[in-house]
């Protein structure tokens, strides 16, 4: 086997009651959600009232959206759960003395930890199936959801793998992580926000100067859940949200670019800075061997 | 050999080792002696590659451990303080790990695994899970993954801390069956009783720096010539305390109830004249021994 650290990695985590609770508890939430949706829904037609499909819509996206938001919460947690093993039984020391051993082990982490939250997805499939369903849309929807959960897992899993890759006590490694996280998701928006009124200010105008849009453009790029924003409004039909975001800093969000930018280009950014943060959690693990 | 050349590290801007220089020649089992801090650990972690010292260098039969590059990890054994293994896995996977980390074919990976544990005499907990294993096989287990690529030098920080006596002969008999098969061995560990036969040669070490070095047997004599004189006087203490200090080699001379006890600097042919001089004195002579003291302790005085 080409990585050895793959087996292992894979071994503890099937062998942890740690992935059972997790399935359980995240299967638990989720098919409570959709229980209550329908109990709702059930009890205002039984009223006289008319079902109302539009809360279907919406018992689909707010599934999905727990679901990207328990990615961001869990996966410190899950981290956490990682180094503090390694911390304790003293195994880090180990493989540090090895070289090259360290791009491995990093590699292996982050595949085992995105095939637990692929495992937790791929678990709750009944459950969104019937959202989607219910929902009224096509099944392709969910496989959209599958690549937006694969990329906001990759991402949160790389800054959190970092922060315990550089952090030494687990406190401070998730302090550290929960403030990359924050910068990165509302740090980017505040950022526009900032960007938008200083323009608007200056130029005494209502419509942004070209220059300031697109530097809102790419600050939004390096928002992790700027692809999942797309992916929201693509299913909504640009309303809500994603529509108020992007006509705030001046973007026409029916155009092909608003489809490009917050789906596709925001997703290939998003799994290169996790590539970046994961060669700095290497860098950091060479770096401590060395020292 | 296993030379180390001016090597010095700081932590913390205080020198764990200081310009530490030694030459230590293969099928040694040398004992690292010295008081807590001293950088017996440093060393043996520097030696593994786990520490780069910030001057000097090491070097293994003339080509330097970090020149070597990827390969120098595999001529050494590193067991360190602090055992590292990971519960849920079984022992084979425990093992496996490391051998796939060390290169090793797979072919080849599961008869290495079946000699190490044969030489523990730890076959039966093949298949166990090291959460389930009794805390005394422990040290073996990780002894084991010590030797698993065959090193030409097992380095070993502390190996028989906490073990009881039944299982430090154990490790013992395992280690100098690793010694036949020419592995040198060099041991961070205070000196057992049951270490005497054992150890073949000691360095003391004091501020990270060679205190001494030598074959155990040179190193031990040379410390008893250290070590202070008690000779208990029956009668005439006063003539035997003015035979002392008359003779230039005696220093430090303390009286503690009928006993005398002082410090002899010059060599065995002057020692047996000192004494034939006390008892041509008159004084009533019952003992003169040397104090059997601390190896390290004498060292350091």
């Amino acid at each position: 086997m080409w990585n050895p650290f793959l087996k292992v990695e894979w071994l503890k985590e099937g062998r942890n009651i740690r992935l059972p609770m997790m399935l359980i508890f995240y299967n638990a939430i989720l098919a409570f959600i959709t229980i209550l949706f329908m109990f709702f829904n059930a009890e205002s037609f039984q009223e006289g009232y008319s079902y109302d499909t539009s809360a279907y819509l919406y018992q689909f996206l707010i599934i999905s959206t727990i679901q990207i938001g328990m990615i961001f919460v869990l996966m410190p947690f899950s981290v956490w759960g990682f180094y503090s093993t390694d911390r304790e039984k003293h195994m880090l020391e180990e493989f540090v003395m090895i070289p090259g051993s360290s791009k491995q082990f990093i590699i292996a982490r982050v595949s085992v930890i995105i095939a637990v939250y692929m495992m937790l997805f791929i678990s709750s499939l009944p459950i969104i199936s019937l959202s989607c369903i219910y929902s009224g849309l096509p099944w392709r929807k969910i496989i959209r959801l599958g690549i937006m959960l694969f990329i906001c897992t990759f991402w949160s899993a790389s800054v959190s793998i970092f922060s315990f890759s550089y952090c030494k006590k687990g406190i401070w490694a998730f302090a550290q992580n929960t403030v990359i996280e924050a910068v990165f998701i509302l740090g980017t928006i505040l950022g526009t926000e900032i960007m938008r009124t200083i323009s608007i200010s200056v130029s005494g105008m209502d419509n942004l100067a070209p220059i300031t849009t697109s530097l809102c453009l790419l600050l939004s790029l390096i928002n992790p859940l700027a692809a999942y924003m797309g992916y929201y409004g693509n299913i909504t039909g640009d309303s809500g949200l994603m529509n108020l975001y992007c006509g705030r800093i001046g973007i026409d969000s029916s155009t092909q670019a608003f489809s490009f930018l917050f789906y596709k280009a925001a997703s290939i950014m998003c799994i290169l800075m996790g590539i970046a943060f994961l060669a700095l959690a290497v860098w950091q693990m060479e770096k401590q061997a060395r020292e | 050999m296993l030379d180390f050349q001016n090597i010095s590290i700081q932590r913390k801007g205080k020198k764990v080792l200081d310009d530490f220089s030694l030459k230590a020649p293969d099928g040694v089992i040398l004992a690292l002696l010295g008081e807590d801090k001293e950088g017996k650990s440093t060393l043996l972690k520097a030696a593994s590659g786990g520490e780069k010292p910030e001057t000097g260098d090491i070097y293994i039969d003339g080509i330097s451990i970090y020149e070597t590059g990827e390969n120098a990890y595999c001529n050494f054994g590193y067991m360190s303080k602090e055992y590292g293994f990971y519960s849920l896995l079984k022992v084979e996977e425990y093992y496996e790990l490391f051998l796939a980390l060390y290169k090793v074919g797979g072919r080849y990976r599961s008869r290495r695994i079946e000699e190490v544990l044969e030489l523990l005499d730890m076959k039966e907990y093949e298949g166990a899970f090291i959460g389930e294993l009794p805390a005394e096989t422990l040290p073996f287990l990780y002894l084991g993954k010590a030797i698993l690529q065959e090193p030409e030098w097992l380095l070993m920080d502390e190996p028989f801390d906490n073990m009881s006596v039944t299982a430090r002969r154990k490790m013992i008999g395992i280690l100098l069956t690793l010694h036949e098969k020419g592995t040198s061995i060099i041991l961070n560990t205070p000196m057992y009783p049951e270490m005497m036969g054992f150890i073949t040669d000691v360095l003391v070490m004091e501020s990270g720096k060679n205190l001494t070095f030598g074959p155990v047997e040179e190193v031990y004599a040379e410390a008893l010539c250290k070590s202070p004189v008690r000779m208990h006087i029956l009668a005439q203490m006063e003539k035997a305390l003015e035979v002392l200090k008359e003779n230039p080699l005696v220093d430090r001379v303390t009286v503690d109830g009928d006993d005398v006890i002082f410090r002899f600097n010059g060599g065995e042919k002057e020692e047996a004249e000192l004494l034939t001089d006390l008892v041509a004195s008159g004084a009533l002579i019952h003992n003169y021994m040397r104090d059997q003291a601390d190896i390290e302790e004498i060292f350091r005085r």
